[in-house]
Order: structure tokens, then sequence, then C-alpha cells
């Protein structure tokens, strides 16, 4: 019988895919998973690199909400977000005039959920 | 039915559509091919799309106006257009063949309603463009982004609200519409109580859009899913993105 020390113990290994989903002209939402084999993530990172490379719009869904896409990492398969301020400190202004440069911060694509959108021709 | 009438290409427009989706299959494009409808609804894609040039070589570049081209002359072009706003017409520079030139002018309606009627007629247009299952997809993906009662508004309506945490700002959504940004910020706004005003209308389709119409390359729900993630991931860059249009023009569709 399983004692609470047991339970303590336990590892439990759960694999998420990251999920792409791509706006597409034909096909309304296209929906690509990205798989933890070798060969699924080196297809994911020629995929991304290329879709970034062409002008896509990547918004990768976070705690605080999606967030663009500004870079991707492809060795360690995450992509770079910009890391704003929180809106409620961002509407504080600042006692100095010097500007704060904004940091990046990392999502992994594993485990993620994604959007691509095209490049946009205004309108 | 009305989706077997034939293109130009002889092709009935579902045709045409599994197509294109093919071609896109077959090229690893993602984002699709957008599906060409003819000199009538020109499309316009961005500047760096492989198809920009090809389908820009194909726009009319001469304008059938009362009294004006002569079609028989192939080297007759128009040189250029502006909007007089002093007497509300459109003026346009021909050069013929000859080289000899001339201007026409085009009256508008005075409330510019018969545009907003060219625009609405466009857009039913363009519609042959779309695929209803794609909308379909589109439509559940845009539902999983919304609260119940912003679904509701856009499923009842084709509009809903969404007020920005960073900006304050207030997004009026629209299918087939640029998006209204409405500010609580106004010099009467404590005198008048909760009203707000229009501060700008934008208008941004994914890879590109019909002429004169405001259909996008993408079924509808796919271009307010684009408007609704960029502001919601980056407002700054919705703002760079879109294009401006004053809300009294017919290209704002208010």
């Amino acid at each position: 019988m399983m004692t609470v020390n047991d339970v303590s113990d336990a590892e439990f290994s759960v694999f998420c895919p990251g999920v792409l989903e791509v706006l597409s002209i034909g096909k309304g939402d296209l929906r690509l998973s990205v798989g933890d084999s070798d060969e699924d993530r080196e297809r994911a990172r020629a995929l991304i690199e290329e879709m970034l490379r062409k002008g896509y719009s990547i918004f990768v869904e976070t705690d605080d909400g999606p967030e663009r896409v500004v870079a991707f990492n492809p060795r360690r398969m995450t992509y770079l977000i910009v890391d704003a301020p929180a809106a409620a400190a961002s509407r504080v202004r600042p006692r100095k005039a010097t500007r704060k440069k904004s940091g990046r911060r990392s999502v992994p694509v594993s485990g993620s959920r994604a959007t691509a959108v095209g490049r946009t021709a205004g309108g | 039915m009305a989706d077997d009438v034939e293109t130009v290409e002889g092709w009935s427009h579902e045709e045409a559509r599994y197509f294109y989706d093919k071609l896109s299959d077959r090229l690893s494009d993602w984002q699709g091919v957008p599906v060409p409808l003819g000199e009538e609804l020109p499309l316009r894609l961005h500047d760096r799309h492989p198809l920009a040039r090809l389908l820009r070589a194909n726009d009319v570049e001469m304008r059938v106006v009362v009294g004006g081209p002569d079609v028989d002359d192939p080297d007759e072009r128009l040189l250029n257009e502006w909007y007089d706003g002093a007497r509300n017409r459109d003026v346009l520079i021909f050069r013929r063949g000859n080289g000899r030139a001339f201007a026409l002018t085009h009256p508008r309606a005075p409330d510019r309603s018969m545009e907003r009627l060219t625009m609405w007629l466009n857009t039913l247009g363009a519609s042959d463009a779309w695929d209803l299952d794609a909308e379909y997809r589109a439509r559940e993906k845009l539902r999983g982004l919304l609260s119940d009662r912003q679904w509701r508004h856009y499923d009842l309506t084709g509009s809903f609200l969404e007020t920005s945490p960073r900006s304050q700002l207030t997004y009026l959504f629209r299918r087939l519409r640029p998006t209204v940004v409405l500010t609580p910020r106004w010099k009467w706004w404590r005198r008048h109580g909760e009203t707000m005003r229009v501060l700008a209308v934008l208008c941004l389709h994914p890879i590109g859009y019909y002429d004169r119409s405001w259909g996008g390359c993408m079924v509808p729900s796919d271009d307010v899913i684009a408007h609704l993630l960029s502001m919601r991931a980056d407002e700054a860059y919705f703002w760079r993105k879109a294009n401006q249009h004053e809300p009294w023009r017919p290209e704002a569709g208010l």
C-alpha cells in the first residue's frame, strides 16, 4: 500500500507538445504539433525560423496573456518575447527621464501554444 | 448555386479555392496562397509576397469614366489621381499614346454613400475567395479567445468590445470592417458622463486584401483574430502595422 512518503518520492513525467496554429487562407486555422522526437524538433526549428524570416507574426500564450515573439533561439528551442513592464507599473510616471531598456524573456516551444499570422499588408 | 458560377478561367469558385489551397500545400506555404478574383477585384498583397508583382501586373491601370479614356488606345495610362476636397470630386490625369495628357473629374456623392455601397458590393464579391469551413474553424478559434459576452456580441452582431489594460483604450473589433479605437479621454468627458470619442480607425489584413472592399485574403474571422492578438500581445505593434483611416472616409466603414 502506498504511503504519504511514497507519493512525495514518486516522479511523474508528462510531455506536453507545443502547438503552433497558423491562420491560413484555405484552412482557416492550421494546427501544427511539435513533438518530442529529434525529427519533430528539427522540423519545428526549421519551420519557426522560416516563418520569422518570412515576416510572420507569432503570438505565444503566457501567464500574462499573448505576447509577440521577437526572436527564436533554435538551440534552446525557445521563443523570445519582450519582457514588458506590468500594465499598472507602466502608468506610473518615472521620477527620472531615463528610459529603462526592456529585457527579453524566453518561452519554451515545448508545451506552449502559439498562433502565427502572415505578414500584414495594411488595409 | 451561386458558387457554381464560372470564373474567367472557366473554373467555379469552389474549384479555384481548392486549387489554390492544394498549391499552398505543395509549396509548404502555411499561410496559404491568395485566391485571385479577376480584374474587377484586384488583390493588394504586402510588398514582399512572392506573388505581389505578378498580381499587380494584372491590375487595371485604366478607369472607365464617361468621356474618358480611349479603350482602343493600348498605350493610354492613368498617370495620377487625387481627391479634390473643395469640390468633392476625384481628379484623374491620363496620358494618351501620343504623349498628350488630359484631366478628368469624377464627382462624388456629398455623403460618399455611393463609395460605401461600392465597397459593400465588392466585399460581397470577395466572399467568393473564402471557404466556409475555413470560416467556421476561424470562428471556433476566436470563440476560445473571447469571453462569453464578447462571443455573444460577435455571433449576433459581428463585433465586440475590449478595453486594453495597458492604454485604457477601448477597441471595437468588427467582422469585415476596420477596428474602431475609442477613448474616454476628452475635454467634455466629465461634463457629459461616460461618453467616448473615436480616436482612430485601424485597418490591417494579413497577407493582403481585395481592393476597394473590406475583405481580406483570409476568411473574415481570421482577420479579426489577427487584430485581436496584435492588440493584446503588442499594442504599439498593432498601431504601427495598421493603416489609419479617417472616421468619415468610406474605408473606415462607419
